[in-house]
């Protein structure tokens, strides 16, 4: 028996060496193809490649200002390191990528980016800022609660009130007032930061697939109307009915239920019928019967209605993230649902996406005729900026990487590069915005610049700081409809319930208080 | 004051101890009686027993722990068996058993998290190899995302193929500990492969089984990187056992009073289940 079970000591060494040999191989070949990635760039580089790479005009940078500027004032803070916890968006890497190196050149200041899943930037941000540990100079903030709370935990500092401190290292001809997403991250009047990103969530189509006469005939033939981008959920489901084909592997919907992510989708849903601030008030209610919204009829007409997509889009949409759900537009799996559009950046790049670049297209803003109430934004204008923190040791050097990130000459190329991320609302207007429609065909431009003149972009949540514990509630209690373990009032109802109690443990008064 | 010696001898090692294993334990205990949510600008206020109130009629807390129960058994079970059948398979001389024995392994020096990735890419509907074939070759369509009791089983095979080649390799050393002269005395008296199973093998790696169980009993009740790369806990919540329950608690929700609370009766559990285990492994030892 013993004789039997003896290990052949060489037979182990063979095998395990030609498993080392193969993966050394195999490990050699792939740093040899990653050592292949994209140089780094000055902005005046890049801009210039973006341009000339599609066929238009070139328009040299004007950083001559700013540069100057920047070299003069920096000599002090030669040498800091500024280092930014940031999700990993699309904006940020290529500041990362492509602003940084000429900046850091400038300045002699160093500017370290860690990139981070939401989650991940989120709790970094929170310990760093408990515990005041100074690890960062700049935390990345994307939605006004988050602002509102690291403002009442002292997290992090007033721009404006720095700004007016430091008038020395301020750019004359710098204007935060420009940047659209600033009133997202202004609270109590104070300004979390100067954002550096903006753009929407909402719903696209393949205009390739909307005008081709055979599916338009087709449609017509079984649903008694023309085809054409919806308008309403009603139409919407239609069309996603008539384009979900998996035998083509091609889905009518996509959206990112991924409980990981954020469950944003839900609360924009809300608000094109008519529910805004997520079914919650700021006096922290969520159930109707406190004066909330988040059971109501409108509510559940919207969660079922979410469900009820579910089927039409690709398999496992249940557990989409935004990465996922960005892949299936660039693989051109879907033939309309939601995006990010910051998203534009890879899915209209034709080397990236050669099946739907050039042909993904915003549809106008889709609200729901029985529940919308028109005085609601329903747009999701997302956005990030870069705070303060303030425990951060290199204040004065993140504030001149701040200038240099978010400056009009920067947001230029910014546009250009990642095609649908709109800053500046002076550039809304520019000649620049109706060019990358005209050179993409999204439309992206022209929407937001509608959206923003209607009155309808929205910030995803009210300003409170206690509202990411209510979300994780709903999240859990959603996740229970999605997975067809309850009904969406069974699911809103409940939900709505443990988010006041959980409020009222959190220390807000009784409702006599409201 | 000589006897005294060995005491101060022990003195850094306990100090040591204290401080890596006692500080974090009081202080844990100290916050399960307050009431801190990091990301409320709320004091920090004693509150009692209040949380540990609230956890004992916690459906989201008692649910996370029968889930976590139920997957540590089903995984203890279907390893030890299948433990049992490949340590039996790598008892046996055959050609390309080194290789087997590789191979074998291999998935005990993976990190968790690319573990979770990995099953995530092979099983996920659409894009997984897995679902794909079993569709299109036996009509069976897998659904990791949107059905829960697959998904519940898919955790399960995946611990199943990460720990597997750890509960052979310690049934391995048992079998391979049984004295040659009993099974020849065994064939010589003509008993069956049924009865030299039941009567020889596992009497005799006993103490390896229960081995089995006390060590993966721990890990699975505490399973978390997998899960969360997986699922993220559900569909439904359906995997969302408790350290994936207490992940969202503490650092989602930000609750620390609460999250504090059950961490300490998770702990609590944990003490509980491996000290009545042990017992038994010692027992058997004896």
């Amino acid at each position: 028996m013993s004789e039997e079970k003896k290990v052949d000591r060489r037979g182990y060494l063979k095998v395990g060496a030609v498993v080392v040999v193969a993966g050394a191989a195999a490990g050699g070949y792939m740093i040899g193809q990653t050592g292949k990635a994209p140089q780094t760039t000055t902005v005046t580089e890049t801009v210039t490649e973006t341009v000339a790479g599609t066929g238009t005009a070139t328009q040299p940078s004007q950083y001559g200002d700013i540069e100057e500027f920047l070299s003069k004032v920096s000599g002090p803070y030669k040498g800091q390191t500024v280092r930014i916890a940031n999700e990993s968006t699309a904006s940020g890497m290529w500041l990362n990528e492509f602003i940084r190196p000429r900046f850091e050149e400038l300045t002699g200041i160093k500017i370290e980016y860690e990139f981070l899943g939401w989650d991940d930037a989120m709790r970094k941000e929170r310990l760093d800022g408990a515990q005041k540990s100074g690890t960062y100079e700049l935390y990345y903030i994307d939605e006004e609660e988050i602002a509102a709370e690291f403002f009442e935990n002292g997290y992090i500092v007033d721009w404006n009130a720095f700004a007016a401190q430091h008038k020395d290292l301020l750019w004359p001809g710098y204007n935060v007032a420009d940047l659209i997403a600033v009133k997202y991250f202004t609270y109590k009047g104070m300004l979390a930061g100067a954002p550096f990103e903006h753009f929407l969530r909402t719903i696209v189509y393949r205009s390739d697939l909307f005008n081709d006469p055979n599916e338009k005939a087709d449609f017509k033939a079984k649903y008694g109307r023309e085809l054409q981008p919806p308008t309403t959920y009603d139409e919407y489901a239609q069309t996603a009915e008539f384009f979900t084909r998996p035998d083509e592997d091609l889905y009518g919907h996509v959206c990112q239920p991924n409980p990981m992510s954020l469950p944003c989708d839900i609360l924009i849903g809300l608000a094109t019928y008519g529910v805004s601030g997520g079914g919650y008030t700021l006096g922290r209610r969520s159930s109707v019967k406190n004066g909330g919204m988040l059971d109501s009829e409108n509510a559940i007409a919207w969660l079922t209605r979410y469900i009820n997509l579910l089927p039409y889009g690709p398999k496992g949409v249940e557990n989409f993230t935004w990465d996922d759900e960005g892949a299936a537009w660039s693989a051109g799996r879907v033939a309309q649902g939601w995006v990010w559009t910051e998203n534009f950046a890879y899915i209209e790049d034709q080397e990236k996406s050669p099946k739907v670049a050039g042909n993904v297209m915003c549809t106008p803003g889709i609200t729901e005729p029985k529940y919308y109430r028109y005085s609601t934004p329903y747009a999701y204008s997302d956005a990030g900026c870069m705070a303060m923190a303030a425990s951060g040791p290199s204040k004065e050097a993140a504030f001149l990487w701040q200038q240099y990130a978010t400056c009009q000459q920067t947001n230029e190329a910014q546009m250009k590069a990642l095609k649908g991320v709109a800053p500046r609302a002076s550039m809304l207007a520019s000649p620049l915005a109706d060019q990358l429609d005209a050179q993409y065909k999204t439309n992206a431009y022209a929407m937001i610049r509608r959206l923003a003149t209607e009155g309808n972009l929205m910030g995803p949540f009210f300003p409170i700081a206690e509202e990411p514990v209510a979300r994780d509630i709903l999240w859990k209690h959603v996740e229970d409809a999605i997975a067809g373990k309850a009904t969406p009032k069974e699911v809103l109802s409940a939900a709505a319930t443990e988010i006041d109690d959980k409020w009222k443990t959190m220390g807000w008064p009784d409702l006599k208080g409201y | 004051m000589a006897k005294f010696r060995p005491w101060y001898l022990l003195i850094p090692a306990v100090g040591l101890l204290a401080f890596i294993d006692l500080a974090p334990f009081f202080y844990t205990l100290y916050l399960s009686f307050q009431r801190w949510i990091m990301i409320s600008p709320n004091p920090v206020t004693y509150i009692g027993f209040d949380n540990y109130q609230f956890l004992v009629n916690d459906a989201e807390f008692l649910n996370a722990f029968v889930r976590g129960v139920n997957f540590a058994v089903i995984s203890i079970i279907i390893q030890l068996v299948a433990g049992l059948g490949t340590a039996f398979i790598m008892c046996r001389k055959f050609r390309g058993a080194a290789l087997f024995k590789v191979i074998l392994v291999l998935p005990l020096a993976i990190a968790p998290v690319a573990i979770g990735s990995m099953w995530r890419l092979m099983m996920f509907p659409g894009v997984g190899p897995i679902p794909y074939y079993l569709e299109h070759y036996l009509g069976f369509e897998w659904n990791l995302t949107g059905n829960s009791e697959m998904a519940f089983a898919t955790t399960i095979l995946m611990d199943t193929w990460h720990w597997l080649p750890l509960a052979a390799l310690i049934l391995l050393s048992g079998i391979a500990g049984i004295s040659p002269s009993i099974l020849e005395s065994a064939m010589l008296d003509g008993v069956s492969s049924w009865q030299k199973l039941r009567f020889i093998y596992l009497p005799l790696i006993r103490f390896e089984m229960l081995f089995v169980v006390l060590l993966r009993g721990m890990d699975a009740f505490r399973i978390f990187d997998e899960i969360w790369m997986l699922t993220g806990g559900g569909p439904g919540g359906a995997t969302r056992y408790l350290s994936v329950s207490l992940y969202t608690l503490i650092l989602k929700a930000w609750d620390i009073g609460y999250g504090a609370a059950v961490s300490i009766v998770y702990l609590y559990v944990i003490i509980v289940l491996c000290w009545a285990l042990y017992q038994a492994v010692m027992r058997v030892s004896d």
